[in-house]
């Protein structure tokens, strides 16, 4: 989309504010690549694929629709914002752990929403998990396995929370 | 050359948002999830003026009616108590599955509305519960009728500079409700959706709605349907006539989606289940009582 001239956002990435010089029809999706923040996927740019999922405020959202603007004063997580390879989210943990991934390009968004669900509630019912991940498509290993990494994921953070284990860190430079 | 937005303007209540819209009706445009002005591909230049902030997002329900202002998100609807609980459940039934979870988030219901994609959910259901639709601009307000709103695009039914700020539903306690839709997934865009609604009289259908979208351009209540349900008890062969009817006085369009004569065959199938759904909960009712 064409923009005008160029609007202040202030808002939160990964625990850091930003104050960034945006057009006022950018897409979030757009503005985080642009800063770095390539784990976000922009795939069909339509809403179909999910790929482009971010959190804003700790719910999932299409990225590739939702206009920068309206993340003022938001905090905005990507799948940055988890963990990296040295100290990866629980939630990372078990999607490698259960091999539901193949080509990578719809993970992040599958993780951030993942994440989101077991904030939600820590013993999601499988239609449950069916309809949180129903915005996310994967065409490579189909959605068994990820299944299976989201109730590996609920084990994993029900054995955090019962050994008060620290959250990982925030992403080293590098790993972006 | 697709939709180029010049200037952003987030207003804090809706008294500053309608003379915004008021100022430049012609360049400037509501934004509500902003899922269509991301979409659009007219060539336009707009001034956005953002209503996250106007307040006009709350659900609430008062002594007659079920409110849902213009800017609480499909998403809010779904998982409000009061919408679960009116007639049935069925709004909630029919709305969660409009789209996926984040982007029923994006959808509010002023945008689902005005915008009225034949696919679009709200609109059935709103015609089919005696929906009223509120707009306001600086100067006015008025109210009508959900039927009459969407007899033509509602985008032409809106006076320069005004905006949706609120449906309402009347509560109906006897009213039963069911809905149907037909797409390639649960929450695909919809190629056929049914919404009927009666109120049982002795066991007979009295007052009923039954109304056809997404294989018609605009939502459209079928008066034949209608009057033949009129006094009848329902039942596999009331309900299979009644679709069959429906059928042959509904202009049903054919897409890149489905054909006319795909949507023929399927719809008449629709209109049974959806009928027979409503009766059965018509049954539950008096059992529960």
């Amino acid at each position: 989309m064409m923009t005008g001239g160029p609007m202040q956002l202030n808002v939160r990435i990964n625990g850091v504010a930003h104050s960034l010089e945006i057009s006022p029809g950018a897409v979030l999706g757009d503005v985080l690549r642009r800063l770095g923040y390539t784990g976000t996927k922009m795939g069909c740019r339509e809403g179909h694929c999910g790929s482009c999922m971010v959190l804003v405020n700790g719910k999932p959202f299409n990225s590739c629709l939702l206009l920068a603007a309206k993340v003022e004063g938001a905090e905005v997580t990507t799948i940055e914002g988890l963990g990296d390879v040295r100290n990866p989210h629980p939630v990372q943990e078990a999607f490698v752990e259960a091999g539901a991934v193949q080509c990578g390009f719809c993970t992040p968004g599958m993780v951030l929403v993942t994440k989101a669900l077991l904030e939600e509630t820590n013993h999601p019912s499988e239609e449950r998990v069916r309809e949180a991940l129903s915005g996310n498509l994967c065409r490579c290993p189909g959605y068994v396995k990820i299944f299976e990494a989201v109730k590996l994921a609920e084990l994993k953070l029900a054995k955090r929370s019962t050994n008060g284990k620290a959250q990982p860190g925030r992403p080293s430079k590098k790993s972006r | 050359m697709p939709v180029t937005v010049t200037d952003y303007l987030r207003p804090s209540s809706l008294k500053e948002a309608l003379a915004l819209l008021a100022e430049d009706p012609a360049k400037t445009i509501a934004v509500g999830g902003g899922i269509s002005v991301v979409l659009s591909g007219a060539p336009r230049r707009v001034r956005a003026v953002d209503l996250q902030h106007t307040g006009i997002n709350e659900i609430k329900k008062t002594k007659d009616e079920l409110c849902l202002g213009a800017m609480a998100s499909l998403d809010d609807l779904v998982k409000s108590p009061l919408c679960g609980k009116f007639a049935g459940g069925v709004l909630c039934e029919g709305l969660r599955t409009a789209a996926t979870e984040p982007i029923r988030r994006l959808i509010t219901v002023g945008g689902n509305i005005v915008q009225c994609y034949y696919w679009a959910t709200l609109p059935p259901l709103l015609i089919a519960l005696d929906g009223r639709v509120h707009l306001r601009s600086v100067e006015h307000r008025r109210t009508v009728k959900a039927s009459e709103f969407f007899a033509r695009p509602p985008m032409r039914q809106l006076d320069r500079g005004e905006l949706i700020t609120e449906v309402s539903f009347p509560l109906l306690p006897k009213r039963v409700a069911a809905f149907e839709k037909l797409a390639k997934t649960s929450n695909d865009y919809a190629l056929i959706h049914v919404v009927v609604s009666y109120v049982p009289k002795r066991g007979k259908v009295s007052d009923a709605r039954v109304v056809v979208a997404a294989c018609t351009n605009l939502p459209v209540r079928c008066a034949e349907v209608e009057s033949y349900l009129e006094g009848q008890t329902i039942n596999f062969a009331v309900a299979k006539e009644a679709g069959q009817l429906a059928t042959h006085h509904v202009k049903l369009r054919g897409d890149f989606r489905a054909s006319s004569e795909y949507r023929r065959r399927v719809l008449p199938v629709l209109v049974q289940r959806a009928l027979l759904k409503a009766a059965k909960k018509q049954d539950d009712f008096i059992t529960n009582r």
